[in-house]
């Protein structure tokens, strides 16, 4: 199937010498683009004290999230991210630690050879009103 | 900790773009941090041996903060390989399985982070 959508990362990573200016490393990252059911993007949600789960909003047996990027919009609160990869186990690890400003994300083919991504995305949060910008994409299963 | 010598940039769009119509629902620029840090450091084609294979020791930096600005893809045409890394303060954790061309990021700012993987 081809699907509804398609995600994209367009990612550009560089280097550069601070003394001279000049750019060390300058590198893209290959622009992935996969065509999923599913793109949804989520900001300035304030989450909970405590464990917050963050719904995988793909239908399906084992709901899966291949493309995930989450960034901590909040001016002064860090939380934990929590999240369990689908060859890992039956519960959700610390992946990270995400302080003002910090993101994390990974793009992955849901076409792999064998199911990719995540199947629980949780937050482990300090206190009550923290903000988190997220985008969540794959294909239903 | 060491003075900053270069500045680490990631300047990254997601959009998501209705295949029918072409429609770009989504377009997010994650806000292109650069932060400056000690140490930026690229390996490309490293081939990898069997079993666990260590990429960073936490060592390039003179304090326990670790790596704070990290980015993996899988360029092997056919081979899967699991990404684990230890959170700082945590126990090492199994982060991912990345497929040929998957990437994973974080990109932290080192002068704030009180988790930085290691």
């Amino acid at each position: 199937m081809a699907g509804n959508v398609t995600n994209t990362l367009i990612a550009n990573i560089t280097s550069g010498e601070q003394s001279s200016g000049n750019v060390d490393i300058n590198r893209g990252t290959g622009n992935p683009a996969f065509n999923t059911d599913l793109g949804q993007f989520t900001t300035y949600r304030a989450l909970g004290v405590g464990r917050n789960n963050i719904q995988i909003p793909m239908t399906g047996v084992t709901p899966t999230a291949t493309q995930v990027y989450i960034k901590n919009v909040d001016p002064a609160i860090s939380y934990d991210v929590f999240w369990r990869g689908s060859n890992a186990g039956l519960l959700s690890l610390s992946i990270l630690t995400l302080n003002p400003g910090d993101q994390i994300m990974f793009w992955c083919d849901p076409d792999g050879p064998t199911t990719p991504g995540i199947t629980q995305l949780q937050i482990e949060n300090p206190t009550d009103g923290a903000l988190i910008e997220y985008f969540i994409g794959g294909k239903n299963s | 900790m060491a003075p900053p010598y270069v500045t680490n940039d990631l300047n990254a769009v997601i959009s998501s773009t209705d295949i029918n119509s072409s429609a770009v629902i989504i377009n997010r620029s994650v806000g292109n941090p650069a932060i400056p840090a000690t140490v930026g450091d690229y390996v490309q084609n490293l081939p990898l041996k069997e079993g666990a294979n260590i990429i960073s020791d936490g060592s390039n930096s003179d304090s326990v903060l670790g790596s704070a600005q990290v980015y993996i893809k899988n360029v092997d045409k056919t081979g899967s390989f699991v990404v684990n890394w230890f959170p700082t303060g945590v126990a090492v954790v199994n982060v991912l399985t990345m497929y040929p061309g998957d990437i994973l990021i974080f990109w932290q700012n080192i002068d704030t982070a009180q988790h930085a993987a290691t």
